[in-house]
């Protein structure tokens, strides 16, 4: 398959200070590699830098060491004209559709107005691309929201409308950042399968940011790979359905065991694994060892002086772990 | 369910929010008990009225709130006609509130001592300042936070997950009987959110008080509670058992949210997204505000609104579908 997006060896630094500057490692060292059509999920909690590696992807966001090639192209060396023709392939979903959607504009100009911008059409095609648009994302029928405002939808609709948006410039790729918290419950999993519906009628690669591990096994589910992230690196990688049903790093392992189960019998008896500590780690570019080593339980001597690397276990199924990576 | 003594008994309670565009009817006649020692989750969608309930309940509506009807006992005593006197003797000795840590309940300009401090003034207990530190301290033990660190720090200082344990540890302050709690795990990450649910496990049993929680996780209601009240659109419309209501739930919109949950361990082919949107309160639809996303809606159920109606098993449903007694 056409690979679309590749990161290389890719860190991100981020400084403040002026006299005596700060500095602090988000990212270390990422490879990642999405072919055409691929489903690609980033999982981890808050603080663990899926944002930023999100939004380095989407080219929101300038790396601070490596290279970020979009269709076998590296993006920061294109000139302005070949940028902008690419640009329009990557797509990036926002977090909050409360937030990231015109308030005074109607819904048919939130599409329109892009559309017009991205595809030379007469205004007949415009009006009947906006409401094919809008009937893929499932706000159907359309002429009834064509002269509705964001505020008239509820969660779920904007997000719909955000995604709606997002194809107007027929992307190859959609980079979605937490799609699903700021939506009810009952709209979450509709959402996730609108996603999954995109890749597969349409071949869209996406990519999706997510906290919640039920989510990312229901999109991985098919296919798709899960990377997990802790401290600003990829601590497992691989198939979505080999690392939930057999995870081996031990973050990993907390984090799919304290998810939530909607079944009271399970729930109750099951042992949920105490961390020695719950802190977010800060790390610097002089930090030595692994980032989770400070919470571990199983941690060793050799885990405080030196930085573990991805290990390749199973076929397509990568570790970063000096004790369970064998 | 076990009925026996009920320590909270809310009947036919009824809320609305002003607004300029009209009344936002945000708890339209709602009745349930709460078992004594007992762990009750009320869970809802934002903007379902599930907040409204325990704001109602504790008298702590936001200004454009008013309640309309209803009663709220607590030990046969209608919280709500009380006068701030009176209701200042049962609030935080009997009944406590811990609001939402995401949404800045602490002062960021006070440390967290002086919280304490302020709400032992609040409630007119005479504690010197030993006797004040001691029972912080204890209660901050209690949930797992260092007292020496934390009663000295700003709320800044703190992560998420520490500032909802020092709300937890300030409701705790005075021994309260009841203990309710607004969404204490959102916005929470998915380890600290565990960590949460564990210590509320285990200040149940060391502590022998009924807790009372909204969430919008139907999963985290699997975990924690005895029971469960499902409210849509500003009407209770299940409230049963938890082992009951994941076994065997009754209401359609019970059902289908069971459906739609992605938990890890679920069978993903069998997740199904319920189809269409909350309704809005502002404007509700007429008869069952279920119908429209419903796939068993009947004629009666655009036309008259059901009752609560009691089946067999004990259980409580809002539905058509069931009859009084019947299952």
């Amino acid at each position: 398959m056409k690979q679309v997006i590749k990161i290389d060896h890719i860190s991100k630094i981020f400084s403040r200070g002026f006299f005596k500057k700060q500095h602090k490692l988000v990212l270390s060292d990422i490879n990642l590699e999405i072919s055409q059509g691929d489903r690609l999920v980033i999982v981890g909690e808050s603080g663990m830098g899926k944002t930023t590696l999100a939004r380095i992807m989407a080219n929101l966001e300038l790396p601070s060491e490596g290279e970020v090639l979009w269709f076998e192209k590296n993006i920061q060396k294109l000139r302005e004209k070949e940028k902008k023709l690419l640009r329009g392939k990557v797509q990036y979903i926002h977090q909050d559709p409360y937030a990231s959607l015109h308030p005074a504009k109607t819904i048919y100009k939130i599409i329109a107005d892009p559309l017009r911008n991205a595809q030379k059409i007469n205004r007949k095609e415009v009006y009947e691309k906006t409401k094919q648009l809008l009937e893929k994302v499932g706000l159907t029928p359309a002429e009834y929201f064509f002269n509705k405002y964001p505020h008239h939808l509820s969660g779920g609709g904007r997000q719909r409308l955000a995604i709606a948006r997002a194809l107007t410039t027929e992307p190859q790729v959609i980079i979605a950042d937490e799609p699903i918290s700021m939506i009810d419950m009952s709209l979450r999993a509709a959402i996730i399968k609108l996603f999954k519906d995109l890749n597969d009628l349409y071949g869209i690669a996406v990519i999706l940011v997510l906290h919640d591990i039920g989510a990312a096994k229901y999109f991985t589910y098919e296919k798709g790979e899960i990377a997990v992230l802790y401290g600003g690196k990829i601590v497992e990688k691989g198939k979505g359905r080999e690392v939930l049903t057999n995870p081996v790093h031990p973050y990993t392992k907390v984090l799919i065991n304290s998810s939530p189960i909607a079944d009271p019998e399970i729930a109750r008896n099951r042992v949920v694994e105490q961390l020695r500590s719950y802190e977010v780690p800060v790390r610097t570019p002089e930090s030595k060892g692994c980032p989770f080593a400070h919470a571990c339980n199983y941690y060793t001597e050799k885990c405080l002086e030196e930085d573990p690397q991805l290990i390749v276990i199973d076929s397509s199924h990568e570790v970063a772990c000096h004790v369970f990576s064998k | 369910m076990n009925k026996l003594n009920p320590i909270i008994k809310v009947e036919n309670l009824k809320a609305v929010y002003l607004v300029r565009e009209g009344t936002i009817k945000a708890a339209d006649g709602i009745s349930f008990e709460v078992p004594e020692n007992s762990v009750t989750a009320i869970v809802g969608e934002s903007a379902s009225g599930k907040s409204t309930i325990i704001e109602a309940m504790t008298k702590t509506l936001p200004p454009n709130g008013r309640i309309l009807s209803g009663k709220v006992l607590y030990n046969g005593k209608d919280i709500l006609t009380l006068s701030n006197e009176e209701l200042r003797k049962i609030k935080w000795k009997e009944i406590a509130l811990v609001p939402q840590a995401a949404q800045q309940s602490l002062n960021p300009t006070m440390k967290i001592i002086d919280h304490f401090k302020d709400t032992v003034e609040a409630h007119r207990v005479n504690w010197s300042h030993n006797e004040l530190i001691k029972k912080a301290s204890e209660k901050l033990k209690m949930v797992r936070l260092n007292p020496e660190v934390v009663l000295y720090a700003y709320p800044l200082q703190l992560s998420g997950g520490m500032k909802q344990r020092v709300l937890i540890a300030l409701a705790l302050l005075m021994e309260p009987k009841v203990l309710i709690l607004d969404e204490p795990t959102s916005a929470l990450d998915v380890l600290t959110q565990a960590h949460i649910i564990q210590l509320l496990k285990e200040l149940k049993k060391m502590l022998n008080i009924t807790l009372i929680f909204v969430t919008h996780d139907i999963a985290v209601a699997a975990e924690l509670a005895d029971n469960v009240a499902v409210i849509y659109g500003g009407n209770l419309i299940e409230y049963n058992s938890t082992f009951q209501i994941f076994k065997n739930p009754l209401h359609p919109y019970t059902n289908g949210l069971i459906n739609s949950i992605m938990a890890v361990n679920a069978d993903m082919s069998k997740v199904k997204p319920i189809p269409g949107d909350p309704p809005s309160l502002l404007n509700p639809p007429s008869g069952c505000r279920f119908h429209p996303r419903c796939e068993h809606a009947m004629e009666i159920c655009k036309k008259e609104k059901p009752q609560l109606i009691e089946t067999e098993n004990g259980a409580q449903v809002a539905c058509y579908l069931y009859k009084e007694g019947g299952r």
